[in-house]
């Protein structure tokens, strides 16, 4: 099991070296040079040289790409055009939240999507299956951003309720903090919650069409261990695949979702460099962000060999 | 394609979906005609009005006709969405069928590629390409162009695998057609099934990455009229004036939902076992 | 003979967009202590429908019993027993091993839990009782090494296994009916031999009563006393198995002994054409289609269930026709 995760982990740095390698280029294809940005066109000959010295500007594509490189591995992300701070301090200050906020849909959108899932297949082909597919596609097609405007709307005219102000972290105030977060990872949990529900419906679907569920019942197990410990167990491998896709639509979500709510989480910080024009700040954000993504993929694949035993660890 | 109309008839939440899409192309196409004002033009002694007979949608913080923006709206978003898919699926389509059918070191680099793409949140993918490129409507298709590509790569890609193993290519192999033209005249059609499936899910998602762009100010520009970015307008003043956030954001869900709603009916015609 | 099963004028229909269609009619048969009973025709006969029913297993819906009785032990009607009292029965007193064993056990669990489970849902053993019952049915069904291949997943194990163990699993309990639905069809030859042998002799060990329903004459020959003959959902012919090689009387039996391996004709023979679907079965006889013997009126009506000799029954114009003559 150790060498397998092992493998899997050596399996990622191709594909991580090509993250960086597009992160670092689609950032160099900026119109308009970063000193520019800085100094303003006016500066002097001699400013802009020494600042392009400074930034490494001077070099050959390929070198500045290693300097960078070379910087992040020591976990150097450069310094923010804007603050002069370090950049990775403030992207691990704010990775908290989003992983929280991440973390909180996952399971608000596991909840509503399971049951109703089960629910569905179930019950095929009735109006209550026909009830779960409607609310699964309006799941899948409420924007985040669209939902969360209308739900504060609804909340400030009818209920005259606004999520609390001034964001809280987890170790000050737990219960404030679940408080200012339960709204937003609402809003995008019930996104996720669409895609897991029909997942949840066609692998239960599926599973129950198969030989071994007619040799369960043929034991004399009841309908609930049929459903619960062998069916559901079963469907969990491609509901899995499912989660592991989603979990880049919530981190993509965050971005819109932190604005929204002004939770100072990443998407925020990546959103407010980009409006900024603040590049070192986005490309280490991009990087760190889909690494991340990359990672709980592994982390879902690695749960899945331990799921099915069909699964080698060659 | 015949059967599949026929079943498609049966189908009534597929019928919903069809009239739906048709109602918002009818809207897209139709928009200018039907708007009783210009989407730009600002009556300054009528800002943030309520529904009315003038105003059927209110009016919002400019004085600029709602209706007439959200109409103008449904324009932009098809176009962005119709345009972003057509270079998602191409680009998808060409990548696919060159790695479905070589399988050799083309398609696995093609594939890593893809799976680069594939390792970054749709979104923030867009949002980066668009900050790179600079906000604006060409920037903002060709973005999510790029963010639909590899899913359309892999569908193709894996349509092709498992009709090259089907016998007529086989056959048709065997007795010496060219390659380029068994790829042509025998793979391409039936490749179509998915590949319209996957066509019409992508177009509400294009849609809807559309519209988040906007939201986040960095898709359409104003003051073009787009429905994210009038949402986030909006919020400043929804509680004085609430229908400038809702006609939008009812526009935006309403229209995914019947693409949406499409998409799956189509997916269940064509993939029966999923039902 | 003490019957342990008697299945009484079951039929069974499917349900298709509000019209009802008939798939399995007129099934009268009754099985005996320590018999094994063979059912043998070809897909789509209606013979794992009727094993499916007894067990309570069928898919409903569409699928229903809509007549009929299937009489346990002389006492209890199954159908008329609820979801509760069949499951105390199913995989107890009656279990049923199916014909993949590929894909017949649950590919997450363990063969340990498999076997386990049916202990848990029918007994209070401890769990440590439960193990020994375990370990020793493993070893009953010929398999070496019980405790390691306990530890096994399905996966592991080849198709011959995977069948003992479904056999195992089946034993159990100490069934008084076994259902046995194509047990070796999925299997070589040589594996088929052995299943069958251990078969009989867990028959003879456990006092088991075994249905088996099969396509294949050969293992019919090989393990069963008595065998009905089923197409397109009915039986058309009932005997001991002696009677049914040496002296069959329906022109389907007749077909299917043509066409078995073991005949050294030149070709091999098979009846023309195919079972008819549910749609499109004949208003007469069923098999009139494919006869060679066919009349005018096997068309039009369908005859009656009559017994032609001594503990042989057959559906057949032919017979009937014979015997008016007689009368």
């Amino acid at each position: 099991m150790f060498a397998y995760i092992l493998r899997r982990l050596l399996m990622l740095i191709p594909v991580l070296f090509g993250i960086s390698v597009f992160i670092f280029l689609i950032m160099k294809m900026i119109p308009g040079d970063v000193v520019s940005t800085i100094l303003g066109t006016e500066a002097t000959d001699e400013a802009r040289r020494q600042l392009e010295k400074q930034f490494g500007l001077n070099l050959p594509i390929y070198q500045q790409y290693l300097q960078w490189m070379g910087g992040v591995l020591t976990g150097d992300f450069g310094v923010s055009l804007r603050t002069g701070k370090p950049i990775l301090g403030d992207i691990i200050s704010r990775f908290g939240l989003t992983l929280e906020l991440t973390m909180l849909s996952a399971f608000i959108s596991w909840i509503i999507a399971i049951p109703l899932g089960i629910v569905a297949a179930l019950k095929r082909n009735t109006s209550t299956d026909f009830g779960v597919r409607i609310i699964s596609l309006l799941g899948v097609s409420v924007p985040n951003f669209a939902l969360a405007t209308l739900l504060l709307l609804v909340l400030s005219l009818a209920f005259s309720y606004y999520p609390p102000a001034g964001y809280v972290s987890l170790f000050e105030d737990p219960m404030k903090n679940l408080q200012m977060m339960i709204l937003p990872a609402f809003v995008l949990g019930t996104a996720m919650a669409g895609a897991v529900m029909r997942m949840t419906r066609s692998s239960i679907l599926e599973v129950l069409r198969q030989d071994f569920i007619r040799t369960i019942r043929a034991k004399g197990a009841s309908e609930r261990i049929v459903i619960f410990n062998h069916a559901l167990k079963n469907a969990m491998i491609p509901i899995l695949t499912i989660i592991g896709m989603q979990i880049g639509t919530l981190l993509g979500g965050t971005v819109i979702i932190e604005q929204i709510f002004s939770l100072p989480g990443l998407g925020q910080m990546v959103l407010t460099a980009i409006n900024q024009r603040d590049y070192p700040v986005v490309q280490g954000a991009v990087l760190f962000i889909a690494t991340v993504f990359v990672l709980i993929n592994l982390l879902v694949d690695i749960l899945y060999s331990y799921l099915d035993p069909r699964i080698t660890y060659k | 394609m015949k059967e599949i109309m026929a079943r498609l008839k049966k189908d009534k939440v597929g019928i919903v979906g069809v009239i739906g899409v048709g109602l918002v192309l009818l809207l897209g196409l139709f928009g200018p005609w039907l708007s009783p004002h210009d989407s730009t033009e600002m009556y300054k002694e009528h800002m943030l009005e309520g529904p009315s007979a003038t105003y059927w949608f209110g009016t919002d913080e400019f004085g600029r006709d709602i209706f007439s923006r959200v109409v103008e709206g449904a324009r932009v978003s098809l176009y962005v969405g119709l345009i972003s898919v057509g270079i998602g699926a191409s680009l998808g389509f060409v990548f696919g069928l060159i790695a479905g059918f070589f399988q050799n070191w083309v398609d696995n680099l093609i594939m890593r590629i893809m799976d680069i793409l594939f390792a970054f949140p749709d979104i923030l993918l867009a949002l980066t390409i668009v900050a790179v490129l600079g906000p604006n409507l060409e920037n903002t298709m060709i973005a999510i162009g790029i963010v639909f590509t590899p899913v359309f790569t892999r569908t193709v890609r894996a349509a092709v695998i498992a009709v090259k193993e089907m016998e007529f290519i086989i056959s048709a192999k065997a007795i010496g057609v060219k390659t380029h033209k068994v790829i042509f005249r025998h793979v391409s059609p039936n490749v179509l099934a998915p590949f319209i499936v996957q066509s019409t899910l992508a177009l509400s998602g294009a849609i809807l990455t559309e519209a988040a762009l906007s939201f986040l100010g960095l898709g359409i520009q104003p003051p073009n009229p787009s429905w994210g970015a009038m949402l986030n307008e909006s919020r400043q003043y929804m509680e004085i004036a609430p229908w400038i956030a809702i006609f939008p954001a009812l526009f935006i869900i309403v229209t995914i939902f019947c693409f949406n709603l499409l998409g799956d009916s189509l997916r269940d015609l064509l993939d029966p076992k999923l039902k | 003979m003490e019957p342990i099963l008697q299945i009484k004028d079951l039929q069974i229909d499917v349900k298709m967009d509000e019209e009802v269609l008939n798939v399995v009619k007129n099934i009268n048969l009754e099985i005996g202590k320590r018999e094994i009973y063979g059912i043998v025709g070809e897909s789509g006969s209606g013979k794992s429908l009727t094993s499916l029913a007894i067990m309570g297993l069928l898919a409903s819906p569409p699928l229903q019993v809509s007549k009929g009785e299937i009489v346990f032990e002389e006492e209890k009607d199954l159908l008329k027993l609820s979801p509760k009292e069949l499951r105390k029965i199913r995989g107890n007193k009656i279990s049923m091993i199916f014909q993949e064993p590929m894909s017949a056990l649950d590919p997450l669990f363990t063969i340990e839990d498999q076997l386990m489970e049916s202990l848990k849902f029918h007994t209070k053993l401890s769990k440590k009782e439960m193990k020994r019952a375990c370990v020793k049915i493993i070893e009953r069904v010929g398999i070496p090494r019980p405790e390691q291949i306990m530890k096994e997943y399905p996966h592991q194990l080849s198709g011959g296994m995977r069948q003992r163990i479904m056999i195992a699993i089946a034993m159990l309990c100490n069934p008084k009916l076994l259902i046995a639905d194509e047990p070796t069809t999925a299997l070589d030859v040589t594996i088929q031999a052995q299943i069958l042998e251990l078969m009989k002799e867990l028959r003879d060990d456990f006092e088991t009563s075994i249905l088996m329903i099969t396509h294949d004459l050969g293992v019919i020959a090989e393990t069963c006393q008595r065998v009905a003959v089923m197409y397109a959902g009915e039986i058309v012919e009932e005997t001991d198995v002696v009677s049914l090689f040496h002296r069959p009387k329906h022109p389907y039996t007749k077909g299917l002994l043509k066409s078995m391996v073991g005949d050294r004709s030149d070709a091999l023979y098979s009846i023309p054409g195919k079972v008819p679907s549910v749609e499109q079965m004949p208003t007469g006889c069923r098999f009139v289609t494919r006869c060679p013997e066919a009349m005018d009126i096997c068309a039009r009506v369908s005859p009656d269930d009559l017994e032609v000799a001594e503990n042989h029954r057959c559906k057949c114009w032919i017979y009937q026709e014979e015997m008016a003559n007689h009368v």
